[in-house]
């Protein structure tokens, strides 16, 4: 019996060969996720270990850092070098080498030149070294630095030469000759791109303390010498020697706990997320891969009856079947794992990963090979089963007069009441969690209040059960969408109404091949809509927050750079303008931190103001208030519409505003008319943005504490897109340390570029699915086209062109995928929306965009895919002759 | 065109003979078309489809099948004719080449005027559309397209508008009128048969292929179909042209030519049941004597 299946396979090997390509996708699909959690998996190991240079033991605290209460943090970042001991700890036994992780952030400068370094401590052995020294030597003696040689070339020095390093916490300049060049070869350090090494007196003094020992150490490396029994001595030797708390760790182990609370716990959770898309991509393969078997089978009738008539048993044929779909599963299977380790070995060596910071490499192991190809064959096979069942209900009377094989099996009622429920159940869901959303929106009572996560289950379940139950009575509503569509595509012409006429033949296929793609397309739109309307939404919400588009302020902020930046392309108008920042009292005796900003004149500032101004001036002695305060919303009023105004001083070490020494000698206060307007936030950082005119500053009434520019932005208008002018603004300022860019738009460009990543990402996955599913249209249409080889051989007969032949073939594939496409953009976009107002509604008004870009860019793909997919069976049709047509079956 | 000294075209209008046999011979090289030797007294104009040193080979060398050796034939407009000959003799591969379907390895075919063995796939397809017709015996209607639009379906396709008169005519004389909105599978094979009439009319063609129409019938409807064959060559003056094996049907025809191996072998006009039997036991009997010394 496998002899003959497995010449009945060859025979029909070309009806196999997209339900084969459909399981390789699927199977190199997972078989790259497994890889990719690997290769994630691998990389976050040589991070963590990355640190260690060539030690083999660590220090390091019991407690991981995410486990760490208060408590523990405050013990653990008390530490200091001398805690641990270090002139004990290197004459232990068995010790070769001791290095602390000490860490420092300071300003170097050469000349004029300024550059930010980010330095770790040094070691005596080179061995210890984090990163690698390329010129010169580490440090060994007072007063040495190795610089990263990036920081280096920003400084225009070379080893020996001098630096001063300066830093928050030194109490003063310190000089440094640099000694060495580093490189960051092991990815230790990827946040900075590496790090300079500092002796040991640098580190103690920007770190602000007076000796080496007073550092702040939570971790040591360790290299440590001997056989197994002696090192074990030795490390417990260590352990007594270690403050509380602290345990001498091997580099295994330790690496393998420092992946977990690296990774949150898991990075199995990213690989079962990717996995989940696997699964679903060879769900959709599984509909592909029996629609061909119901083909196959019904085409072998002939053959089957034939077996039957000389004697095979209903079980052989059976099993036969369910024998060509495992053999087909494990051939394709393989080929997929193959084409997985191809495209994740293409990746590793490309180097497009070490680009980001992680440089993977390819990790083999047997869940690799194992699950793809279990999960191949499995699904295959399963998915023949119902086809395997009519085999065997072929009658070897059929072998001397076949039987013309029409559809007539009913839809069992079963799945038609299964579907309803679903869908009924479904929509109940999500009308309630709306229902509740939209009162609680209202301002009513609402279930969100305390179980909002149980609301949006419940839309997000809804969601779900509508899906299901639409996909599973796709074989109801679909043919008789795609019967309208083609009625009225019938009035393009004859092709059409073949077309319309063959699609009609066979509803149940339709169906399947239908709702493969219908999956994939839902998926993508609801991505696509989610997204948009977060973008969106988001956008009113900052918009309706701020009424500055943009601001840029810093301690170095000078004419020159504002003047770059006004001239970025979507920067449509400006203000340079002094700033002080000054205390404010109101009525209710609250102290108002207020930025006031010197203007020349309201005009001015309508320039870049969304808001209403009314007729306020802004005049010499007037100030210009807001109505409610930044933080909080209180309103605020001021006795005698008169207001005075004092210095006050941001301290260096807290940050918290107070009243300045001047204020309390009683200098410098200014009293001033109020006007107020009812203008939003201008900058997140005061309760209050106030305006005043410029000629306080110029005339000394007012200390200039520093600079601001306020930008007005029109992206579309310029013709560029958000993040394009925020990027533009922050070039412009890119060398200078201090300045920041911040308001509505900047925040606005920087959610815009993480939502498109995460849909990019996301919507990538979902496109394996969609592409098997159109493999499925291209595999539906051939199967349609070997049954009516007869019909098609009678039309050519009668009359039919080749082109005209042709023709319907592609109008049947564009019916099926427009049709399919369409009703999947309709779902998609009402899940989307349903999904933004049940998350975004917290935020601000949702708005519901239907995204053009995304969604015709689906339905255009899926088109075009589709009238490929018609070409190769459309030959195939045009070759069959005429004559055929008078041919004994 | 080469012509023979004897025979021309316009030497064959003015010659007028008659000629009750005709016998086909082997067809000479590629340029010479061996004119006919007789031809019934037929005006160019009254004939419907003519093949002149027809020759169809399948295959190659030793395993070569001659299906066609040069066969010279004419049928006349108007005329119901049946070709009959036992299974294997070239009669399917005659009507398949006459028609277009398939294409001949030598010889012309002129239909309707037309050399067809010049055409490429289009002009044939577009003279299957509007110049022939054709029936089959296993009726080939289109199962998704009720019985009306299977008989438009050749003019569908042109694109052409249908002359609904002829199409009622057509309706009526084939007795149809209570099925036009019926699917294939639900009429008998008798009713499907007609339908299929009806489509090979529908454009009004030169000629009516018919291969083995009664084949799939029972006796009942089988009498039925060539009733209405002899019935639309009567009175809507159609050609057709049937390929048969039974005696019976080929005697509702107006002539009868009998095929085997290949070759015309007999061409009776106004042919008998018990004459076309006798004539396709003769021929039995010729090939079996030759067959006997081991050939």
């Amino acid at each position: 019996m496998f002899s003959i299946t497995i010449r009945m396979m060859k025979r029909s090997a070309r009806m196999l060969v997209p339900a084969g390509i459909a399981i390789v996708i699927g199977t190199a699909f997972i078989a790259a996720t497994l890889l990719f959690g690997n290769a994630m998996n691998d990389t976050l190991k040589r991070m963590t270990t990355a640190q260690y240079g060539d030690a083999n033991y660590s220090i390091g605290f019991d407690t991981s850092i995410a486990d760490a209460d208060d408590a523990d943090m405050d013990y653990l970042y008390s530490r200091t070098v001398s805690d641990f001991h270090p002139e004990r700890l290197r004459a232990v036994e068995g010790v070769k080498g001791l290095r602390f992780e000490a860490r420092a952030e300071a300003v170097a400068t050469n000349g004029d030149s300024h550059a930010n370094v980010f330095a770790v401590t040094t070691a005596s052995e080179r061995g210890l070294l984090p990163v690698t020294v390329t010129q010169g030597a580490q440090p060994s003696g007072d007063g040495q630095a190795a610089l990263q040689d990036s920081t280096a070339k920003q400084l225009g020095v070379r080893v020996g030469d001098d630096i001063t390093l300066a830093s928050k916490g030194a109490s003063h300049d310190m000089r440094a000759r640099v000694v060495g060049l580093t490189r960051d070869d092991a990815g230790a350090y990827p946040y900075y791109g590496g790090a300079s090494l500092l002796s040991d007196d640098l580190m103690a003094a920007m770190n602000g303390v007076s000796d080496f020992g007073r550092v702040n150490a939570t971790t040591a490396y360790l290299d440590i010498d001997g056989d197994p029994a002696a090192v074990k001595t030795t490390v417990d030797t260590i352990n007594r020697i270690l403050p509380k708390r602290f345990t001498a760790q091997s580099r295994d182990k330790a690496a393998k706990a420092a992946v977990k609370s690296l990774s949150g716990g898991d990075t199995d959770i990213v690989t079962t997320f990717l996995l989940g898309f696997g699964a679903l991509a060879m769900l959709v393969a599984a509909l592909v891969i029996a629609n061909t078997f119901q083909v196959l089978v019904a085409q072998r009738r002939r053959t089957l009856a034939l077996l039957r008539t000389i004697g095979a048993g209903k079980g052989q044929l059976y099993a036969s079947v369910l024998f060509e779909a495992g053999l087909l599963g494990l051939v394709a299977s393989v080929l997929g794992v193959g084409l997985g380790l191809a495209l994740m070995a293409a990746v590793t060596a490309s180097g497009l990963t070490s680009s980001i910071g992680m440089a993977m490499r390819l990790v083999l192991d047997w869940r690799v090979f194992v699950v793809p190809i279990a999960f191949g064959v499995v699904m295959t096979v399963i998915a023949s089963l119902s086809s395997a069942r009519t085999a065997t209900s072929v009658t070897p009377l059929e072998a001397l007069r076949p039987m013309e094989l029409s559809e007539t099996r009913r839809t069992g009622v079963v799945r038609g009441a299964l579907s309803a429920l679903m869908l009924a159940g479904g929509l109940a869901m999500c009308a309630y969690a709306a229902w509740q959303m939209s009162r609680n929106t209202a301002g009513q009572a609402s279930m969100v209040d305390d179980h909002y996560s149980t609301v949006l289950v419940m839309a997000v379940g809804g969601c779900a059960l509508v899906f299901l139950g639409l996909i599973v009575s796709a074989v109801y509503w679909l043919p008789r969408a795609l019967h309208g569509a083609g009625a009225f595509a019938s009035l393009a012409g004859p092709s059409a109404r073949i077309a319309h006429a063959n699609i009609q033949k066979n509803p149940r296929r339709v169906a399947a091949t239908g709702a493969a793609l219908l999956i994939g397309v839902t998926l993508v739109s609801t991505i696509a809509t989610g997204a948009a309307s977060g973008k969106a939404t988001m956008g009113e919400a900052l918009a309706s927050r701020y009424s500055v588009d943009m601001i840029a302020s810093g301690d170095d902020m000078t004419d020159a750079r504002a003047s770059k930046a006004a001239k970025v392309k979507g920067v449509t108008a400006s203000i340079y303008a002094p700033t002080a920042t000054m205390n404010v009292k109101d009525t209710h005796g609250t102290t108002i931190t207020t930025l006031v900003v010197g203007v020349d004149g309201a005009d001015t500032l309508r320039k870049v103001m969304h808001a209403d101004l009314g007729d306020t001036a802004i005049g010499n002695g007037t100030i210009l208030m807001p109505h409610r305060s930044a933080f909080g919303g209180k309103d605020f009023v001021f006795r005698n519409g008169r207001v005075e105004l004092t210095p006050a001083s941001v301290s260096p070490a807290s940050g918290d505003t107070a009243t300045s020494d001047d204020a309390r000698d009683g200098k410098g206060a200014l009293t001033l008319d109020v006007r107020q307007a009812d203008y939003r936030r201008v900058s997140a950082d005061y309760a209050a943005v106030a305006f005043v005119n410029i000629r306080h500053f110029t005339d000394g009434d007012l200390k200039t504490d520093g600079h601001m520019m306020l930008m007005r932005i029109d992206a579309d208008k310029a013709g560029t897109t958000l993040n394009d002018v925020f990027t533009g603004v922050q070039s412009a300022f890119a060398d200078s340390a201090g300045i920041t860019v911040t308001g509505p738009i900047a925040e606005r460009a920087q959610w815009e570029t993480m939502i498109d990543a995460m849909m990019a990402m996301l919507v990538g996955l979902i496109a394996v699915a969609v592409l098997i599913a159109l493999v499925g249209v291209a595999n539906t249409l051939s199967l349609s086209v070997i049954e009516r080889t007869r019909e098609s051989a009678t039309l050519r007969a009668i009359g039919m062109t080749r082109g005209q032949l042709r023709r319907s073939l592609a109008i049947e594939a564009l019916l099926l995928a427009l049709v399919s496409g369409l009703a999947g953009v309709a779902l998609g976009t009402g899940f989307g929306w349903l999904g933004s107002y049940m998350v975004f509604s917290l935020y601000g008004t949702v708005v519901f965009p239907f995204d053009w870009a995304v969604n015709g860019a689906t339905l255009g793909i899926a088109a075009l895919a589709a009238l490929l997919a018609s070409v190769a069976p459309a030959r195939r049709a045009v070759k069959t002759p005429p004559v055929e047509a008078l041919a004994e079956a | 065109m080469g012509r023979h000294t004897n025979t021309g075209a316009g030497a064959m209008l003015r010659s007028g003979r008659a000629a009750a046999k005709h016998v086909g011979h082997m067809a000479d090289a590629a340029y010479d078309i061996p004119m006919p030797p007789a031809r019934t007294g037929v005006a160019r104009g009254t004939v419907a489809v003519e093949a002149i040193g027809l020759t169809k080979d399948y295959g190659r060398g030793e395993t070569a099948v001659h299906a066609l050796r040069g066969v010279d034939v004419c049928f006349e407009r108007g005329r119901f004719t049946a070709i009959m000959g036992p299974s294997g003799s070239g009669k399917s591969t005659l009507m398949h080449t006459l028609a277009g379907l398939d294409s001949a390895t030598g010889g012309h075919i002129l239909l309707d005027g037309s050399d067809i063995t010049t055409m490429n796939d289009r002009e044939l397809t577009l003279l299957r559309r509007r110049r022939i017709g054709f029936i089959f015996q296993n009726f080939n209607l289109l199962p998704m397209f009720t019985a009306e639009q299977n008989i438009l379906m050749p003019l569908t396709l042109a694109g052409a508008r249908p002359d609904r008169s002829w199409l009622r005519t057509l309706v009526r004389t084939l007795g149809l009128e209570q099925r036009m909105n019926h699917r294939p599978n639900e009429l008998s094979g008798g009713q499907q048969q007609r339908v299929a009439i009806a489509r090979a009319l529908i454009a009004k063609p030169a000629v009516v292929f018919a291969d083995e129409p009664t084949g799939n019938l029972d006796s009942v409807s089988s009498t039925e179909v060539l009733e209405f064959l002899k019935r639309s060559v009567r009175e809507l003056g159609q050609t057709i042209i049937m390929v048969t094996h039974d005696a019976v049907a080929a005697s509702y025809a107006d002539r009868a030519i009998v095929f085997a191996d290949g070759r015309i072998v007999a061409d009776e006009p106004h042919p008998t049941a018990e004459r076309m039997n006798a004539l396709l036991m003769e021929e039995r009997r010729n090939t079996a004597a030759h067959a006997r010394p081991g050939r």
